[in-house]
């Protein structure tokens, strides 16, 4: 079975990629047994639109995995991608196509899939179903609820006004911006009303987000299966957008679930902050935590790791300061984090998001491999942290961080709990719900991409009497392979065609003639000016010419006829005999050399 | 009708529409009774029903047809041949023309209506000129319903940038030139013999393989038996004064095929015809050039549809090179 699976981002390596679940994903899906056609996007150097595709190596792997990305350089209409789409799924074929993104392509992309007759699965890793400001957090990291359109508008507008808010979130250096930023988000409505020019703002705002909303019901409503990455996720999406999402937990990659090593006996304990530098994050919350602690002579504080995947540059060198002052090591990178080497020697795992986390795959590793867990009281991370093994803090209560923090940095007393416990959960809930690998998961996908293909209404035999048919179904098989598979046909076919005519020339000849006759354009434009006609001389009208043309022998004589000394061709040697008529040839390397005919 | 021996066996393929023989047949009955006065020949004559339904259709439909049929027409032999599974036109014929009786063979879709006269002329065409494998009469169909017939034109065949192309001939430096007249009939040579009425020596026909299964389920196998027939130097001719009428009931490729798998089956056999015909070493290879070159950019355009014709064509190479092997043994060179 051949899957499309469309994502905005995708990274080759082959490692946690914390924005993006595809690239495990892909390949546990490969390991499945499927052949897993990626779609995605790229900004690269190269002219717009351009798609490129590469197979990736997937170990043991009974399945493929290739990814074709598409040149972007954000200028792209969503008309544009899904015209590519549309090429990439008329190449490739795939029998389901499976969207982990759909907000990067657009209603057009779903619908070349559905014109197609594919079958659609979306699953949603955000509350883009719903908002377009994914974090559901305002722009001072104040949280807001999924389905709560008057403080997305109410955001929306103070992020139009006020333009000394910092990259990702937070407070603005201007104190005018300040100001009206409180007015704006903590206005009650009769307060806001009294400013009319701001009231008429967020209500054009409002509006603009419920046509939004309204137009991704439409396009959700087309496809065919809708899946969230999380109880709590699947549970609001379907109250909000009034679409049923089932919950999708998605697995763990095996490779990132192995620590290098385990912590060790050293007196301090050894936190991991994994993540970025997106405030909604709270590594910033983090800092300032272990800053009281340092700042406590009375409470020990523990050694701090900090690995981040690089998303704001000037923001990361900012935290990246920040960290080296405290005494944190600090590792900051472009690409796919090195998971399992991050996790080695830690004890416990830091996140205190502030809000906005949506199965977070920091947290579903640690937990995976035992380690404990200090976090947010967040429904995004309470759901995959338990209780047992973790300590959960308000978000943004840098104190409570603080005293956590301080709790777990004796060895000896609550940390040895947690990790007791989170040991035991890693060893009996091993596979299963939040902790089930990424092979379980690619098998749940597999068994809804059977569902799917098989609740598919049958189509019905082509029109015409049954010799009609049979060509029908030799033609619809056809049409299920991809491009490749079918240049791969058409290639091995040209191949036996060669040998079975007996050719001394070699394919790289014959294709470097092929090549050296012109391009696709160069056609067109011959095309364009009138086909260039060659009467039959050679194969009908010429035959009763007879000067360029092979004597066969009569039907039943085994011998070949003796090649015919022609005028063009003095020595016969042009000519074809009956033993090189596609059933072996002269140079034994054809078809019927191997007893069997091509 | 013992001790007579039959002249001319009418084999007629059919689905076994009951309108379609219901409007063919009884002219076709009365034609052959026309045609038997004529050469006085009593008796001489048969009609073979290939009911190709593969359910027995046109078995059942073939008694209420005949019975009303009125006189002479009714003393028609009328034979039904079955096939065990709708195999296709070709084969069809194939059954049919193994299973007759005749002489002479004419081939007839079971919607082409010929005159006994018509008939006489073109057995006179094939008795008096050994040199021609196959005759046909000038056909005619209505452009649209209700129109007055007007000839349909010769097609021709051509290689398009080393493409096999049959299409309709253009102009008259295309059209089929007047030949010496046989018997008296004028005759024009054609480049393709058309399947849907035309006249063949039976012993010849089977002889040089008949229509190939190998172009199945349609398209083509027209053309690869006149090129067949050509390459043993043998002439095909239109006789101007034989008429057929096509009442076009809906048996052409448009009509039995979708368009997309219509279009399929034509770029599959132009490519079997051709590789089936290639005859020499420095063809194979300008040929197999183009078509690396057509693959390559249908590969780079994403032209899903010309790889496809090309791989249907390429899974049947077996076949093909069955098909090749026996071609005629006769040389072009030999006159």
């Amino acid at each position: 079975m051949r899957v499309a699976l469309v994502c905005h981002e995708f990274r080759s390596e082959a490692s946690l990629h914390l924005s993006s679940h595809a690239r495990g994903l892909g390949s546990a899906l490969a390991r499945a047994g499927l052949e897993v056609e990626v779609f995605t996007l790229e900004a690269r150097g190269e002219r717009r639109l351009t798609q490129r595709r590469r197979l990736l190596p997937v170990k043991d792997a009974a399945g493929t995995l290739a990814v074709t990305a598409v040149a972007v350089d954000g200028s792209e209409s969503p008309a544009e991608l899904a015209a590519a789409f549309g090429a990439f799924l008329d190449r490739e074929r795939p029998a389901v196509c499976h969207f982990e993104s759909i907000a990067a392509f657009g209603a057009p992309s779903l619908g070349e899939a559905r014109r197609r007759g594919l079958p659609t699965v979306y699953c949603a890793r955000d509350p883009w179903p719903a908002h377009d400001q994914l974090t559901l957090t305002l722009p001072n990291l104040a949280p807001f609820e999924l389905g709560d359109c008057e403080a997305e508008a109410r955001g929306e507008v103070a992020l139009e006004l006020c333009e000394s808010i910092p990259s990702g979130g937070g407070v603005p250096a201007d104190p005018g911006e300040r100001l009206l930023l409180r007015e704006l988000l903590e206005a009650d409505g009769a307060a806001l009303a009294s400013r009319p020019e701001l009231a008429h703002k967020v209500a054009d705002a409002h509006e603009r987000i419920q046509e939004a909303r309204a137009n991704k019901r439409a396009l959700l409503s087309g496809v065919d299966r809708r899946f969230a990455a999380s109880r709590m996720l699947a549970r609001q999406l379907s109250a909000t957008v009034g679409r049923a999402f089932t919950p999708r937990i998605p697995g763990v990659e095996p490779a990132a679930a192995r620590m290098e090593e385990r912590a060790g006996d050293a007196a301090r304990t050894r936190l991991l902050f994994l993540g970025s530098s997106r405030p909604v994050e709270g590594l910033d919350v983090l800092l300032d935590a272990l800053r009281e602690l340092l700042a406590s002579p009375d409470r020990e504080a523990p050694s701090l790791r900090v690995v981040l995947e690089a998303t704001d540059p000037l923001r990361d060198a900012a935290l990246a300061t920040r960290a080296e002052a405290l005494g944190v090591e600090f590792e900051c990178k472009r690409g796919a984090l090195d998971v399992p080497r991050a996790l080695g020697g830690v004890d416990a795992l830091v996140f205190p998001a502030r809000w906005g986390q949506f199965a977070p795959a920091s947290v579903r590793v640690a937990q995976a491999v035992g380690l404990p867990v200090v976090a947010s009281a967040i429904p995004g991370i309470e759901e995959f942290a338990s209780p047992t093994s973790s300590t959960l803090v308000e978000p943004g209560d840098v104190s409570q961080l603080a005293e956590a923090l301080a709790t777990i940095a004796h060895r000896a007393g609550r940390l040895g709990e947690l990790r007791e416990a989170a040991l035991h959960r890693a060893v009996s809930e091993a596979g299963s719900g939040p902790l089930k690998g990424l092979d379980a998961e690619a098998q749940e996908w597999r068994q809804t991409y059977e569902q799917l293909l098989g609740a598919r209404p049958s189509q019905g035999p082509i029109a015409g009497p049954p010799h009609v048919q049979e060509f029908g179904a030799e033609l619809a098989r056809m049409g299920e392979a991809s491009l490749g598979d079918l240049f791969e046909r058409v290639e091995l076919g040209l191949e036996q065609l060669r040998a079975a005519f007996g050719l001394s020339e070699d394919t790289a000849s014959l294709m470097a003639r092929a090549v050296a006759r012109g391009g696709p354009l160069r056609d067109q434009a011959g095309e364009a000016d009138g086909c260039q006609e060659e009467p039959l001389l050679r194969v009908g009208d010429a035959l009763e010419h007879g000067k360029d043309l092979v004597p066969r022998p009569a039907p039943g004589d085994p011998v070949a006829g003796p090649a015919v000394a022609t005028e063009a061709d003095p020595a016969g040697q042009d000519q074809l005999s009956r033993q090189e008529q596609l059933t072996g040839g002269t140079t034994g390397e054809g078809p019927g050399a191997q007893g069997g005919t091509a | 009708m013992t001790g007579t021996s039959i002249d001319l066996s009418l084999v007629l393929p059919t689905l076994g529409n009951h309108d379609r023989l219901g409007r063919s047949l009884p002219g076709l009955c009365e034609a052959l009774v026309a045609l038997e006065a004529l050469r006085g020949r009593a008796g001489s004559t048969e009609i073979v029903v290939v009911d190709d339904s593969g359910e027995g259709s046109a078995t059942a439909a073939l008694p209420e047809i005949l019975a009303s049929l009125g006189g002479e027409p009714r003393g028609v032999a009328v034979r039904t041949v079955g096939t065990e599974r709708n195999l296709g036109f070709g084969p069809a014929v194939m059954r049919g023309a193994r299973e007759a009786r005749g002489a002479h063979l004419l081939v007839l879709h079971d919607d082409v209506l010929v005159e006994g006269a018509g008939m006489a002329a073109l057995l006179e065409v094939l008795e008096g000129e050994p040199a021609i494998f196959a005759a046909a009469p000038s056909l005619r169909r209505s452009p649209e319903p209700g129109a007055a017939p007007v000839r349909v034109p010769a097609r021709v065949v051509r290689l398009e940038d080393d493409w096999i192309c049959v299409r309709d001939a253009r102009g008259e430096e295309e059209e089929a030139s007047a030949s010496a007249p046989v018997a008296g009939h004028a005759l024009v040579d054609l480049e393709v013999i058309p399947s849907a009425a035309m006249l063949v020596r039976r012993g010849q026909f089977l002889d040089l393989g008949g229509f190939d299964r190998l172009f199945g389920p349609a398209s083509l196998e027209d053309v690869d038996l006149s090129l067949c027939a050509r390459r043993r130097g043998r002439r095909l001719v239109a006789v101007l004064d034989a008429v057929a009428l096509h009442l076009d009931l809906g048996d052409g490729l448009g009509d039995l095929l979708d368009a997309p798998v219509a279009r399929a089956v034509t770029a599959r056999n132009r490519l079997l015809l051709r590789w089936k015909h290639l005859a020499t070493r420095t063809d194979a290879a300008d040929h197999l050039v183009g078509l690396w070159r057509t693959a390559l950019e249908a590969g780079l355009t994403g032209d899903r549809e010309t790889l496809e014709g090309i791989a249907l064509a390429m899974d049947r190479l077996g076949e093909m090179a069955e098909s090749r092997a026996t071609l005629s043994g006769a040389a072009p060179m030999d006159f």
